[in-house]
């Protein structure tokens, strides 16, 4: 069932959803998956590999090849593999990796950076 | 430092959050409105809490200071929330959201039933059908005799050497034990196999326990209460 949308990918040549880069790293992954389904050891050293050889925006282009490709577990692990990168970020580094700005008012911001303070501590520096 | 050429619609957007920590969470809800709006919202609470529940994690330890050193002796979790049963300030109650750090103070039960009482224990849990939830206090009443009931064998686990008592189960197929040292087991019974988990102190009870966003709307915090 995955690979139908696969094989109409590369019928299609006209396809801009799916880079050939991109796509080299998303088609093997079915085969890795099921070798190491129940390993987690391994997912986590695979994880730690794409992170060093992929730049986190990359991983966006990742997610969204295999949201296209309709691509459950791909997703999911990448998903993952994006939350772990920044789970320890600060407020701005987030807003920087999906490009969005703030749109509070002036005083609001700091008010709630208030009500959550303990949750800052420990975070990355940018 | 980075130029987005991509950017994710949002339910792609909610796929990365779902694997954050409450922690995280709740930072980034300072992130812009509309992302303090989708992260209060009741809808990504529950897919939050859910996706907790069912996604396998690893088991790891991690220790929580429970809120102004409540004395304790009972404890129960549902839905990431935990329910404390102590006697602090003449509180006997306190709801406690260990990942965003709430608490909730139940008021006392006007409930006096005749006989002599004494309250052997409390009970957390949610009710799928009025969608609440709610906590039971178990009484014992001196009057009257207690029913006969009988129980009915389950199942057998082991035989297994050295172990000093078992705690609870997680997960519906492993068994948490200590062994006569002491120390924090974790025995599989599908594949008979048995882990060690380094764990410092002894622990005393058992309950399982997922991160929620969870928040508790109106009523007492346990900080308050303590100043009155």
């Amino acid at each position: 069932m995955k690979f139908c949308t696969v094989k109409q990918y590369f019928d299609d040549e006209n396809n801009n959803n799916v880079t050939n880069g991109i796509a080299t790293t998303v088609i093997p992954l079915p085969n890795k998956h099921l070798k190491i389904k129940a390993n987690n050891k391994e997912m986590e050293q695979y994880e730690q590999e794409l992170l060093r050889n992929v730049m986190p925006q990359e991983l966006t282009k990742l997610i969204l090849a295999a949201n296209y490709l309709n691509f459950k577990e791909a997703l999911d692990f990448f998903c993952r593999t994006v939350a772990n990168a920044i789970q320890n970020k600060s407020v701005d580094y987030v807003r920087k990796f999906f490009g969005l700005e703030s749109d509070f008012e002036p005083g609001e911001e700091e008010k709630l950076c208030k009500e959550f303070a303990w949750s800052f501590e420990g975070v990355d520096e940018d | 430092m980075f130029t987005t050429n991509e950017v994710l619609p949002e339910d792609l957007v909610i796929q990365i959050l779902l694997w954050l920590p409450v922690v995280s969470l709740l930072r980034y809800k300072c992130v812009c409105k509309s992302w303090y709006a989708l992260i209060n919202g009741q809808n990504f609470i529950n897919k939050h809490l859910l996706h907790n529940q069912t996604t396998l994690t690893r088991t790891r330890a991690q220790y929580f200071g429970i809120p102004n050193h409540v004395a304790t002796n009972r404890v129960d979790s549902s839905n990431g929330l935990v329910c404390l049963h102590g006697n602090i300030y003449g509180i006997d109650i306190v709801l406690w959201n260990p990942a965003t750090n709430e608490t909730k103070v139940v008021p006392e039960s006007r409930i006096s039933p005749q006989g002599r009482v004494s309250t052997t224990d409390i009970g957390f849990g949610f009710d799928f059908k009025t969608n609440e939830y709610k906590v039971v206090k178990l009484l014992e009443i001196y009057d009257s005799n207690p029913e006969l009931e009988s129980w009915s064998k389950l199942f057998t686990i082991g035989p297994l050497m050295g172990i000093k008592k078992s705690l609870g189960f997680w997960k519906n197929e492993s068994l948490f034990l200590i062994n006569n040292d002491g120390q924090l087991l974790l025995y599989d019974s599908s594949t008979q196999e048995m882990t060690s988990l380094q764990v410092d102190g002894l622990p005393l009870q058992m309950i399982t326990y997922v991160e929620s966003l969870i928040s508790f709307k109106g009523g007492d915090d346990l900080e308050e209460k303590g100043n009155s």
